[in-house]
């Protein structure tokens, strides 16, 4: 094989690990725009929805595995896209009505404070029940095999995670363009009084975003899990990268979240090549190069 | 003192100085001190380290409060000036055979003070939650360069710090560690305790605190009567830097050990910025009530009940900043004002109808009232 060809293929392959771990940070980041964007919640504790994607989804994936025949081959994906998001989706609504609904309204720097407060409670939940432990689920992993590329393998869940986010990226943007609550919610983040005024459940519409989201960060943890194993805290880390990523795209806007979580991906990879202990370090600097410049991001002064 | 003012001027000024030796601040505060100080004489090393790390905390929860309380800015960047100051003296311990207490505070003090200004005139182009978001991105840079770079700062591992000498002696070598410890590190950092509480209460009653806070209420008002809004924010920012910095000096001398997890993780930041607003952001004393608070109830629950702590942490910050705003010594003293004011009956009597405290009104309006 010639050397072109060698080299077009690790490039290729790093190109998929950019993209899966762009795929990650953007389910966990878009959410978080969303919340802001639309409820104006500065939302430190979305992460914790990874966090416990995270740990629920190993824990169903451990369960569906022991599943007689063929469900123990379908369980697990059938856990990562339906079991994990419907758990969430429940959790969410009861953090919706206790700890969450308080927030609205309040100044920023507090609800900063606040949902800071939320995280480690949660963490501290987590730790009380999965302290210790290594959790890890590689089941759907090791399913779907690897594919050969050239000389190398290439686990084919890579890919299986980039199509998910790919479809879910389509599906967000639809939603917002083409149905009506979408677009109602993006009004709703123009102006409120109006929207009200209009006879809608703003309220309705606040838990939507906030359950939409949850969902989302959710799924990216259970997505996450079957190619590392979980210990608690993992979820402090994506705190400050997803803040990265939608504070380069652009506060509130999908767009943004798209873009700036393939420029992380991007700059995290191939930072890897050059600066491998400080790759995340030109993240950093690229966000606040981005907030001095143009604080509203790549896409955020476009919507609004 | 020069002999040129009347006797009937004297004895004002006497009488207001006896009259602000009364003053239950001052009181407040030397019983304080003195407890503090007796501290060391019950011999007991757990003690005397838990008192020093109030101290200390009290120190970085004031500082950081100049900017929160103060100048109304949240920052999630100030663990990067706490183990900015510790690494400081930690790379001058490793690779020079510096050892003067006075030198080693003064570097850090110095490289504190270029942090704080580089930092601060970078985030101070944005209030609200750029700002924090900006701080935060900086102060991750530095962590994430500390504790990446196994050569130089030895990475997560961390720097080893070693007992300085104080005007060339060397106390540990002399005294052993605990009476060290004890009579020697300790008195340090209470004296230092004392010089950042009088000189940043002298700082922040003065003009330039007034017009921080002029600039907290309302900058559009504070930049209409001709106040340099950024400038003077990036002015608070050094001032809070430095003395953070100052208690990150005074913990990793205490400790012994600087590492990114305990003195540079963004954590430690959301920290702080629960310990001040735990004892009360609106008020000069609170943070370090808060500090205190804080570091009893973080001893006593991870020697009782470690696996709780951040659940208990977390739950009680959140629970602060919804119901207390103004916090555990601004709840107080709104409290103990309203008795003045109206008697006990109304005073605990949240609807009754007295003028809002200005205490109450402030927390109020930084929390900003609009549910929609």
């Amino acid at each position: 094989m010639s050397n072109i060809e060698t080299l077009l293929i690790d490039q290729g392959i790093r190109l998929l690990n950019s993209l899966y771990y762009s795929s990650i940070i953007f389910l966990v980041s878009v959410g978080l725009s969303f919340v802001y964007g639309y409820l104006n919640l500065l939302n430190l504790a979305h992460v914790s929805f990874l966090g416990l994607g995270i740990f629920l989804g190993a824990e169903l994936i451990q369960q569906a595995v022991q599943l007689p025949s063929i469900l123990s081959t379908v369980g697990p994906f059938i856990a990562i896209l339906i079991g994990v998001p419907v758990l969430i989706v429940g959790i969410g609504t009861v953090f919706e009505f206790t700890i969450f609904k308080p927030l609205y309204g309040m100044e920023e720097t507090f609800q900063l404070l606040a949902t800071f407060g939320i995280v480690l409670m949660l963490e501290g939940v987590m730790n009380l029940i999965w302290g210790g432990e290594l959790l890890s689920a590689t089941a759907p992993s090791n399913i779907l095999g690897t594919v050969g590329i050239g000389t190398s393998t290439f686990p084919v869940y890579v890919i299986f995670v980039i199509g998910v986010t790919s479809l879910v990226a389509i599906g967000l943007y639809y939603f917002f363009e083409r149905t009506r609550l979408g677009r109602i919610t993006i009004a709703m983040a123009e102006n409120p009084e109006i929207v009200k005024t209009s006879g809608i459940n703003v309220r309705r519409t606040h838990i939507f975003v906030l359950l939409l989201s949850a969902l989302l960060a959710g799924l990216a943890g259970a997505l996450w899990v079957p190619n590392a194993s979980a210990s608690v805290g993992i979820s402090l880390d994506y705190i400050i990268i997803s803040f990265a990523v939608i504070v380069i795209g652009g506060l509130g806007s999908l767009k943004g979240a798209i873009v700036g979580s393939l420029v992380v991906g991007v700059i995290r990879t191939w930072g890897l090549v050059f600066l491998p202990a400080f790759s995340l370090v030109l993240v950093f600097l690229l966000m606040a190069t981005v907030v001095v410049v143009k604080p509203t991001g790549i896409y955020g002064g476009l919507e609004s | 003192m020069n002999g040129e003012y009347s006797p009937s001027e004297k004895e004002a000024s006497v009488g207001d100085r006896l009259k602000s030796m009364l003053n239950w601040r001052v009181t407040g505060f030397t019983v304080f001190v003195m407890i503090a100080a007796s501290i060391p004489y019950f011999q007991e090393r757990f003690l005397t380290f838990l008192a020093a790390e109030i101290l200390i905390f009290g120190i970085v929860a004031l500082g950081y409060n100049v900017l929160l309380g103060y100048t109304g800015l949240l920052s999630f960047g100030h663990a990067a000036f706490f183990g900015g100051a510790g690494y400081t003296i930690g790379l001058l311990f490793e690779y020079t055979e510096i050892q003067s207490f006075m030198i080693l505070i003064g570097a850090a003090i110095l490289v504190v003070v270029l942090m704080s200004a580089i930092m601060g005139f970078i985030s101070v182009r944005h209030t609200g939650v750029y700002y924090a978001l900006l701080m935060l991105a900086l102060a991750q840079v530095l962590y994430l360069v500390i504790s990446k770079n196994y050569t130089l700062t030895n990475g997560t591992d961390g720097l080893r710090i070693a007992a300085p000498t104080i005007f060339g002696v060397d106390y540990v070598e002399q005294l052993g560690y605990n009476l060290y410890l004890e009579f020697i590190l300790y008195f340090i950092v209470l004296a230092t305790f004392i010089i950042v509480v009088v000189s940043l209460y002298r700082f922040m009653s003065s003009p330039f605190g007034l017009t921080l806070q002029t600039i907290r209420e309302n900058p559009e008002r504070a930049k209409a009567i001709g106040i340099p809004v950024k400038r003077y924010r990036w002015y608070a920012s050094i001032l809070s830097g430095v003395t953070v910095g100052i208690g990150g000096v005074m913990y990793a001398l205490l400790i012994g050990r600087v590492t990114p997890g305990s003195t540079l993780n963004w954590t430690l930041s959301g920290e702080i910025a629960f310990m001040a607003i735990l004892g009360g952001p609106t008020t000069f004393f609170g943070p370090v009530i808060g500090a205190g608070i804080f570091l009893l109830l973080r001893t006593y629950i991870l020697s009782t009940a470690p696996d709780a702590w951040l659940l208990i942490l977390g739950s009680s910050l959140y629970l602060m900043v919804v119901f207390f705003p103004s916090g555990v010594y601004g709840a107080l003293r709104s409290l103990v004002s309203n008795i003045h004011k109206n008697g006990i009956k109304d005073a605990i009597n949240p609807n009754s109808k007295s003028e809002p405290d200005a205490e109450r009104a402030n927390a109020q309006s930084v929390r900003g009232g609009d549910q929609d």
